[in-house]
């Protein structure tokens, strides 16, 4: 693959990204589900992860983080820059070991996102003493039964990108 | 390309971790907000008016398609408020005749006369589960500061500003888990501390902590603002008793609070650049 063939697919990828940020803010965080809106972010950071070169997912997962931290409010800087470049990394272990890259892979790496960036947010306030854990446990249950279903569009429009770039 | 990253991933991982461990020290020691923070804000400003808008535009396209009837009952209802209101204003003339006698008695400014306040709208609510934030459109330019306080149209607490941009900021609002405010019971002059709590903060409420023994709290009590220490205005109404909780270890009561306000159909809020301190 050329160089330029990678850029143009990172490109369509954080696009892609760019779309599920967009389909959060505008429909899912209006969105109440029993108090809980879904989270769509973790799915668009590392989905690509589950397909792509390792050390290109990473950074596209860091960056997606980085940018995320910069744009919303989190419990300690850089929350989601490190969950998502370690949920990256555990999503191409999955892929590799695991699961056959799909949407049942897609849906098991964007669930193990989720956990990963509520349980660094939880601990960060359980030890500033701002919540007790179960009610965090809870919360990501909670948070992560409403999710599930809307990690599918992004697996599709991921996965879309994916065959369009492949040829390349 | 492909053969770099397979050569240097783990190169990039360490770079990431560096970069990351940076910002997390910069940010830790910088008090208030850091450059980063502040061009990510001026950047992401007009996206998140161009969101804002559409978002107020569909909305704005449901309610035209709104229930023929419903509308109908409406007006029916709002005919019958008229007529109470305008037997109310009659008394309200009357009362604030009285008041305005009583208050020169007692030598009092007229209720938060000094309150400097900055319109704002909001241009994004917080996409996390795990805060209750909005980004607002106006920033240190503007005047505001961190530790203003939000209210809406009717005076209601909103939040408090936690961020400052050059033409942003962003306000915890009184649900988020970092938000406490010094307040009293109205009704009894009673003080406690209101606190957002994770578990209530999804419900949209918050809890009432450090009471007494024996509160003297009754359903529907309104708790305001204190103004003790100086940091926010005193009397600002923060919301009212809903019930009385003991807490898991059994040893302390809390109140659970209904905000006055209703965080999920603002738009626009008022921001309170200055005001004077209680003495």
């Amino acid at each position: 693959m050329t160089r330029r063939a990678i850029a143009l697919k990172w490109l369509l990828y954080a696009l892609t990204a760019a779309v599920a940020v967009l389909l959060q803010n505008l429909i899912l965080t209006p969105l109440h589900i029993g108090g809980i809106h879904p989270f769509l972010l973790p799915a668009a950071a590392v989905i690509p992860a589950t397909r792509e070169a390792r050390g290109q997912s990473l950074l596209f997962a860091f960056t997606f983080g980085l940018l995320c931290d910069l744009t919303m409010p989190a419990s300690f800087p850089c929350l989601y820059a490190a969950a998502f470049s370690l949920s990256a990394l555990l999503s191409g272990i999955v892929a590799r070991r695991l699961i056959n890259p799909g949407a049942i892979c897609s849906v098991a790496a964007s669930t193990a996102a989720l956990i990963v960036t509520d349980l660094l947010q939880l601990l960060s306030m359980a030890g500033s003493g701002t919540t007790d854990v179960l009610t965090g446990l809870v919360l990501t249950l909670h948070e992560l039964a409403v999710s599930v279903v809307f990690f599918f569009p992004v697996h599709f429009l991921d996965y879309w990108v994916y065959r369009r770039t492949l040829s390349e | 390309m492909k053969k770099f990253f397979s050569d240097n991933g783990i190169w990039i991982l360490a770079a990431a971790a560096a970069i990351a461990v940076a910002l997390c020290i910069i940010s830790a020691v910088s008090s208030g907000t850091g450059f980063l923070h502040n061009a990510a804000g001026v950047v992401a400003s007009p996206f998140r008016s161009a969101g804002a808008a559409v978002t107020n535009w569909v909305i704005g396209i449901g309610d035209h398609f709104e229930d023929v009837d419903s509308l109908q009952a409406e007006n029916d209802e709002l005919r019958r408020q008229v007529a109470e209101l305008e037997e109310q204003l009659h008394q309200a003339q009357t009362d604030k005749e009285e008041n305005a006698r009583l208050r020169q008695l007692l030598g009092l400014h007229e209720q938060h006369s000094d309150f400097v306040y900055e319109t704002a709208l909001i241009t994004e609510r917080s996409s996390s589960n795990w805060s209750s934030s909005m980004t607002l459109n106006k920033g240190t330019r503007s005047g505001v500061a961190i530790g203003n306080c939000v209210v809406d149209a009717q005076g209601y607490l909103v939040g408090v500003v936690a961020e400052a941009g050059a033409n942003w900021c962003r306000v915890n609002s009184l649900l988020d888990t970092g938000a406490q405010f010094g307040a009293f019971v109205f009704r009894s002059g009673k003080t406690a501390v209101t606190s957002g709590d994770l578990e209530l903060m999804n419900h949209g409420k918050l809890k009432l902590i450090y009471l007494s023994d024996h509160p003297d709290l009754i359903n529907g009590d309104l708790i305001v603002t204190s103004g003790l220490g100086g940091f926010y205005p005193s009397g600002l109404v923060i919301a009212s008793v809903e019930e009385l909780r003991t807490d898991d270890s059994g040893l302390s009561r809390y109140a659970v609070l209904q905000p006055k306000t209703d965080l999920t159909s603002l738009t626009e809020v008022f921001i309170i650049t200055d005001f004077n301190t209680v003495t």
